[in-house]
């Protein structure tokens, strides 16, 4: 009974036991599938109603993988490829991505006709062991991912698919790197750039497919994530295509449950494949929810069940049924949200809404603060802060919110927009800023511990005061005080809030490859330190490494100050200092880029330990390749790496033999191609 | 010399059979020893049923290797999924000096000739149209002769000298396999002046040559461009599709230089010498963009009168018009209408804004027209939108044979049944004083 989804069944079973007019989980699916057969003018007696209607497994399928939209038409076409490939009904497999094929069919608004070709080349390749094993064992909800497709629709067409089967077979995981078999290249050899039409416009007939000529001609982030992630799906593995800021990635489904992003560089991505939400926190959180099938049915048996309550005006008994779903199955959102539509729909009052507060706080934030905090500000602070005059009750408003800020001790699911979340919070304290600035303060207090959220506070913080150095140092001041206790109250403060942060979040920031908040508190240091006067001559191209971020092994050690670690890879300088063999000093370049020369300026002695060192590039930060080895000492090296052809996400320095490299600057020059 | 080679690789045949070989590096080593090329299949099996399918049911079956004549050492590389780092490891040193980035899709076989040079690689469609026995014995036996060819040249070549030498790594070259390393060096050394243009050929870089063309004419280096075109020209041997590639870089040049005529013709001679391949088809295309259209030569690929019977152009070298008001027109842009690339300013007629505004274009003889492609101007097509066209025999009598929708980048225009006419009037219908400014109109029919 220790099992939440013990829990879960106990209670329903309870109810259906103990409420002699309540139906069965199996009642209750049969008529949700009936009453949608109506709705799409399907007879539940005829040959496919009944072959739906005695499948529970199949109903499941389709009611419980992922959120329905437009059920009625979904069905109809689940309908229509019956009647096209009966086996559907006797064949998991098939049966399967039939059901994802219909259940993705009216998000991209595909008659019968437009998604038969694609389930039967799934069908098909399956058949022909032409798919990825992992394709076997796909649940529906994953498969809808292969209904769907990725974002530049060509690659969709039948043709493409076919090439990428046969061109771009791989291992799971390596899909990430299928990216770069198209050639990144702003402008086609006629001079034509990648941003108008004509770029790809002389080749459209020159290769049998839209993936061929793609491959051939090349393109920029946008045709290659989406190349990647369709070789990825062609091939039986879910793959999805994302924005960020100024650039396209995508992420491939490597392991059962296991999402890896690829050619990503952020953190702020927008799904082109999302349920519910675009961020990358929101897909985890789906995809989470997803990953055990049974719970997911079960989950769907209890809302079947709330609605049922629900449909009899019983909004009690259908809540304290939610509340089972919420505490049991936290990462299902189709809980939560009918759980709101519930509570709204019964017009329950101030407790009922605390109730759903509190499970929000102590079920959903643990999970991921980014999709408590949308359920909050969507739906529960409406009902809970002070209706009128928020201003003139700040310190209720400070209350609630700070209860929600103490749940989260980590990014979660993912990182997530956080500032967005503070902006929103701010904006309901009015134009009260001393009140703002106290809520900004406190909330570091609440994060200090953790550490996690205290760089954005502190960059939003930053940026909302800039143009009043006063109320930052104020501010600086008042979180002083959640910080290092030895602060010498006579000394710069300032300087040693920033010193301290910067220590602690620097190297988080660098092992997690979170360029922005390596930047957002490296930058801070710019101030503190001074300006390395040792400035060689650069390489042509842009400094790739700035905006990026810079780690080494043991961090913090007794000779390094991680704080100076961020001037390293940027004009400024800074310095570190290695102590474990390896000794290892790695980058990951604000920029991927075609590298055309390193330039490392070492400390002022012990210039000899840097020979034998190893420069090395890598696409991903995982497969590295030698590209020089330091022969000579001195002071200040330059690797000249034009004509290379080197691509590269990633550089480092590695020492095998000695633990001990101490650099000022580690620059890496090229031409920038996110 | 050469032909003798196809005798020796069959004369081994008859002593030396294929062989089987654990792993990688022991097939490796074996080939070496025995100067035998190596075929390996690279395969994810436990991933892919395909793989496993065709490992189990052709690769493995002893009459696979029976099957074979020459004398070649067989073996195959598994690539998992999944690895963890340990079973990584372990991997890496079953394979030893082999390169999994040479394979860029599974299943493959590779053929590595005696001194571990890689020779080919089937994957994908090509290997799958190879997925039965007598298929892939053929090819493997070829690619087995072929590196014993190789072989032998290679040994001749140690010893030669000269234009011998010369000779022999001319044959090499040829063979239909990847490139020797180094071998360009060798040419370089043999003959330093490039005449047998082996030197030109393999250090082609095929699109990249033609980038490097639009780079100097962006540079305003047409002259230096054309020169490296001609010299690419003078190698001899080029194949086709890279000569595709040439003409259609100097076609590039020329229509930088507005020489659209003769920029139009080079752009055909470079598909003619490539009409099915990739690199002919894209030339034609861009060919048509920049040249063909503008010279009214041929229709735009999104033209709806693409495969339609229009007959001949019979605008373009006779039409003149005449407009209804001339304040804000320029008649020296006139010539634009019917012939020659679009106007610059993005219109060849502009008249005042009035009533019915039009122009009438005099085809200078009846002749029967069939359809019209007129081109709107390109800023403010909005005035267009009543454009309406008539014809007469007589400028007395108007026809009416066709009207606007609505506002058009284009507008392509079949008539249902040819109509006898001289003069078209192309004129707007607007409801309040309008201008008619159009970039172009190409009468197509029969004179």
């Amino acid at each position: 009974m220790n099992s939440p989804r013990l829990v879960a069944f106990a209670l329903f079973f309870s109810t259906c036991f103990t409420a002699f007019a309540v139906p069965s989980a199996q009642d209750l699916l049969q008529e949700e599938t009936t009453k949608l057969l109506k709705e799409a003018e399907l007879d539940p007696t005829g040959d496919f109603g009944t072959a739906f209607l005695t499948s529970p497994d199949w109903q499941h399928e389709f009611h419980d993988s992922g959120p329905v939209e437009a059920p009625a038409e979904a069905l109809g076409i689940l309908s229509a490829l019956w009647s096209k490939d009966s086996s559907i009904s006797s064949d998991p497999i098939k049966r399967g991505m039939a059901t994802a094929c219909a259940l993705e069919s009216p998000r991209r608004k595909w008659t019968v006709d437009d998604v038969f070709p694609r389930y039967e080349f799934f069908r098909d390749k399956w058949d022909q062991g032409l798919l990825n094993t992992m394709y076997a064992d796909l649940s529906i909800f994953e498969r809808r991912y292969l209904a769907r497709g990725v974002q530049h629709t060509r690659f969709n067409e039948l043709a493409s698919m076919h090439y990428h089967n046969d061109e771009v077979c791989l291992p799971s995981e390596k899909y990430t790197g299928a990216c770069w078999y198209a050639r990144w290249i702003l402008h086609n050899p006629f001079g034509d750039s990648i941003h108008g039409p004509q770029y790809y416009a002389p080749f459209l007939n020159s290769w049998g497919n839209y993936a061929e000529i793609v491959r051939n001609v090349g393109g920029v982030c946008g045709s290659l994530s989406n190349f990647g992630a369709a070789a990825a799906l062609a091939n039986g593995i879910p793959a999805v295509t994302m924005g960020e800021p100024g650039h396209c990635a995508y992420a491939v489904m490597t392991k059962p449950g296991h999402w890896q992003p690829a050619y990503s560089l952020s953190w702020k991505r927008d799904l082109h494949t999302s349920f519910h939400g675009g961020s990358w926190g929101w897909h985890i959180l789906v995809t989470t929810a997803q990953q055990d099938i049974k719970a997911t049915r079960t989950s769907g048996d209890i809302r079947r069940l709330a609605r049922h309550y629900a449909g009899k005006n019983n909004f009690s008994k259908a809540l304290e049924v939610l509340a089972t779903a919420r505490q049991t199955h936290p990462a299902d959102w189709q809980n939560w949200i009918l759980s709101a539509e519930i509570l709204e729909k019964a017009k329950k009052g101030l407790s009922a809404w605390q109730e759903f507060h509190q499970d929000i706080i102590k079920h959903l934030a643990p999970l991921g603060g980014e999709v408590a905090f949308h359920l909050l500000h969507k739906k529960a602070y409406p009902h809970l802060l002070p209706k009128n005059n928020l201003k003139d009750s700040p310190q209720q408003t400070h209350k609630i919110f700070a209860s929600a800020h103490r749940a989260l001790t980590d990014w979660g699911l993912g990182r997530w927009d956080f500032q967005r979340t503070l902006k929103d919070q701010l904006k309901l304290f009015g134009k009260d800023t001393p009140a703002q600035d106290r809520f900004m303060a406190e909330l570091f207090s609440i994060h200090a511990e953790q550490n996690v959220f205290t760089a954005d506070i502190l960059a939003l913080q930053l940026d909302r005061t800039k143009d009043d150095e006063k109320r930052f140092h104020a501010f600086i001041s008042d979180i002083s005080k959640s910080l290092a206790k030895n602060t010498d109250a006579n000394g710069d403060q300032y300087k040693n809030v920033i010193t301290t942060l910067a220590r602690s979040v620097l190297p988080k920031a660098a092992a997690n490859g979170d360029k922005a908040t390596f930047q957002a508190i490296g930058k801070l240091t710019a101030g503190i330190f001074d300006k390395s006067d040792v400035t060689p001559e650069k390489f042509p191209g842009i400094l790739l490494s700035s905006g990026g971020t810079f780690g080494i092994q043991k961090p913090g050690n007794r000779w390094d100050n991680p704080s100076r670690h961020w001037g390293v890879i940027e004009e400024h300088g800074g310095d570190f200092h290695t102590d474990a063999t390896p000794a290892t000093a790695t980058i990951q370049l604000g920029n991927y880029g075609d590298l055309t020369g390193v330039v490392i300026v070492t400390r002022t002695g012990q210039f000899t330990r840097i020979v034998n060192a190893v420069l090395q590039t890598s696409i991903n930060g995982k497969e590295w390749t030698d590209v020089h080895t330091f022969k000579k000492h001195g002071r200040t090296h330059r690797v000249d790496l034009r004509g290379k052809d080197l691509s590269a996400g990633y550089v480092r320095v590695i020492h095998e033999g000695q633990p001990s490299l101490h650099f000022h600057k580690f620059h890496v020059y090229g031409d920038k191609k996110n | 010399m050469r032909s003798f080679l196809p005798l020796l690789a069959l004369a081994s045949t008859a002593v030396a059979k294929p062989t089987r070989s654990l792993n990688f590096v022991e097939a490796t080593a074996l080939a070496k020893k025995s100067e035998r090329p190596v075929a390996v299949y690279v395969h994810g099996s436990s991933w892919h049923g395909a793989s496993k399918r065709f490992r189990d049911l052709i690769w493995k079956k002893p009459e696979f290797a029976a099957t074979l004549t020459q004398p070649i050492i067989l073996t195959n590389i598994e690539v998992k999924q999944h690895f963890d780092k340990e079973a990584a490891a372990k991997h890496d040193e079953s394979v030893k000096g082999w390169k999994d980035k040479s394979v860029r899709t599974y299943p493959a076989i590779q053929v590595y000739g005696f001194d571990g040079h890689l020779l080919t690689t089937l994957s994908g469609a090509a290997l799958r149209s190879l997925s039965s026995m007598d298929a892939l014995t053929d090819r493997l036996d070829q690619l087995a002769g072929l590196a014993t060819q190789r072989r032998n040249l290679l040994q001749e070549a140690t010893a030669a000298e000269g234009s011998e030498k010369l000779n022999l790594l001319a044959q090499l070259a040829d063979l239909p396999l990847n490139n020797e390393p180094k071998i360009i060096a060798q040419f370089k050394n043999l003959d330093p002046e490039d005449k047998t243009g082996w030197q030109a050929r393999l250090s082609f870089k095929n699109w990249d040559f033609v980038r490097h063309i639009t780079g100097l004419v962006n540079g305003d280096k047409h002259d230096e461009a054309l020169t490296e075109i001609e010299k690419q020209l003078s190698v001899p041997d080029q194949s086709p599709a890279r000569l595709a590639l040439i003409h259609g870089a100097k076609g590039r040049v020329l229509a930088s230089q507005n020489k659209l005529s003769d920029a139009w013709a080079t752009f055909q001679k470079a598909h003619q010498c490539d009409p099915k391949g990739p690199n002919g088809i894209t030339m034609l295309a861009y060919g048509t963009r920049v040249a063909g259209v503008p010279l009214r030569e041929v229709l735009p690929t999104d033209s709806t009168l693409n495969g339609k019977d229009i007959g001949d152009n019979i605008s373009r070298d006779h039409a003149t018009v005449t407009l209804s008001s001339t304040s804000n027109d320029d008649p020296t842009q006139h010539a634009h209408l019917f012939n020659g690339p679009y106007a610059k300013v993005g219109f060849a007629i502009h008249t005042d804004a009035e009533k019915d505004a039009h122009g009438i274009v005099d085809l200078q003889e009846i002749c029967q027209v069939q359809a019209l492609r007129i081109i709107n101007r390109r800023t403010q097509s909005g005035r267009a939108k009543t454009l309406t066209v008539w014809t007469s025999a007589d400028q007395k009598t108007w026809q009416k044979i066709w009207a606007a929708d609505k506002a058009e980048f284009a507008w392509d225009i079949l008539l249902e049944k040819p109509v006898a006419a001289r003069y078209l009037k192309v004129g707007l219908k607007s409801p309040k004083p309008e201008y008619l400014s159009l970039q172009a109109i190409d009468i197509f029919g029969s004179r």
